[in-house]
């Protein structure tokens, strides 16, 4: 297993429109997704 | 827009009933999360990352009632194929193709771990614990981030499809008890969850309970600020809420005595729930389990906020802790609407709004979410919905 933080990537997504470019809908599916990590 | 006078119509009777004053007839509910789907005879599976078909499949029941209310429409969208794209196992799909299971009722932390969970609970839940549940996380870090990627395509396809549900419901003059601004859950039900489960949970109120109220400050701490914001949006907001219990239901509670009610769950609860109530909303709740010994405690909370459904507690003994303060959501088994004829449903049907309809208050429903094929009879759910409109006029 490669050495790294999670929230790094997690942070790191939420800054990169590449992905995304609607702001509020990227940081919505960011928190999303830490919400599915953290309980589901 | 004839749709839409009906639905407001529609709410400002229901309004009228949760507040605890007659409406002009009894709302009628239904509770039903996969079942709608097999009664349009599809698979809940072939249709996850489907917007439209889905929707067009769940809705066949709710179009062919006549509906006030349903309480799970959006719970079709378990979100199993994005946890399926972080290689979690933790809701499973069922052998009939129709129901979701959740698989977490095992210890994700360990009871040694509360003081880890205290220190920097954040950063165990969200760099620590994945890695138990979902295999995706154990690899590359570019192999994490396509995961992410692909399970945020997963999750616009959700959120598509729960608006095309919340739409549809809407047209068809459906007020939906639903949560847009994702209200967070009671620490001790999330402990109980998806982290220390069932078993590890009971066994640590008794050998750490410190520990656990520790545990549950520090998520508190985390989640309270998220709530009061919430009140305040819904304060902002024109529309009127009926915002489901985080989480959809007790949890925790049906397995406490009342001494560990008293300790660990209500002084919380409270906390939680009195901003979202003070800011003008209705909150459903499904006692799941048995929960008759806790109902009293709800005379704290201001008149006429609660709609609560009861699952396995006779509502005709419990009634008394409702009569003019809360609504009682009930009044058929889902047992009776899989097995008994619609004679004995419908007069089950005259039982209930006879006894509890006189005053308000009542919204009649079943005890429970339809969840499999066989959950309901169809014939008797129509039928006995059907009279309970036609009985329930005022």
């Amino acid at each position: 297993m490669e050495n790294f933080k999670l929230t790094d990537v997690l942070e790191e997504l939420e800054k990169d429109p590449s992905w995304e470019e609607d702001d509020n809908l990227r940081i919505a599916l960011v928190n999303g997704l830490k919400a599915i990590l953290m309980l589901f | 827009m004839k749709e839409k006078r009906i639905y407001e119509e529609k709410k400002k009777n229901f309004f009228t009933a949760c507040s605890l004053e007659e409406p002009e007839w009894v709302p009628v509910g239904l509770d039903a999360i996969t079942w709608p789907i097999a009664y349009a005879g599809k698979k809940t599976y072939d249709l996850l990352g489907k917007p439209k078909e889905l929707t067009e499949a769940v809705m066949k029941i709710y179009l062919e009632l006549d509906l006030d209310f349903c309480t799970d429409i959006h719970r079709n969208l378990m979100p199993l194929k994005t946890i399926e794209a972080l290689g979690g196992k933790g809701y499973v799909m069922s052998s009939d193709g129709i129901t979701i299971q959740h698989t977490m009722q095992v210890e994700i932390m360990r009871a040694d771990e509360y003081p880890e969970f205290i220190e920097d609970s954040i950063n165990f839940k969200l760099n620590v614990l994945p890695r138990r549940k979902f295999s995706k996380t154990n690899g590359t870090r570019e192999e994490f981030k396509q995961a992410c990627l692909d399970a945020f395509e997963q999750m616009k396809l959700q959120n598509e499809t729960s608006m095309l549900l919340q739409n549809a419901a809407e047209e068809a003059g459906i007020i939906i008890a639903w949560d847009p601004m994702k209200m967070p859950g009671h620490p001790l039900d999330t402990l109980f969850d998806f982290y220390r489960g069932f078993k590890g949970l009971l066994i640590d109120l008794r050998r750490q309970p410190e520990k656990v109220e520790e545990a549950m400050s520090q998520m508190l701490e985390e989640i309270l600020p998220m709530n009061l914001k919430i009140a305040e949006e819904i304060r902002n907001s024109d529309e009127t809420y009926i915002i489901p219990i985080p989480g959809g239901g007790f949890h925790a509670v049906p397995y406490l005595n009342r001494k560990q009610f008293d300790r660990f769950w209500w002084p919380i609860f409270k906390q939680l729930i009195l901003p979202i109530i003070e800011a003008g909303t209705k909150t459903f709740m499904k006692s799941e389990g048995k929960a008759g010994y806790c109902l009293d405690a709800f005379k704290e909370l201001p008149k006429g906020s609660i709609i609560m459904q009861l699952e396995e507690d006779d509502p005709y003994e419990n009634y008394k802790h409702f009569e003019g303060h809360m609504t009682l959501a009930g009044g058929i088994s889902t047992s009776k609407l899989k097995l008994a004829s619609i004679e004995d449903c419908k007069d089950e049907v005259k039982k209930a709004i006879d006894t509890f309809a006189p005053g308000g208050g009542y919204i009649f429903m079943a005890d429970r979410a339809l969840l499999g094929a066989t959950d309901a009879n169809p014939e008797t759910l129509k039928a006995t919905y059907a009279f309970a409109k036609e009985y329930g006029k005022y």
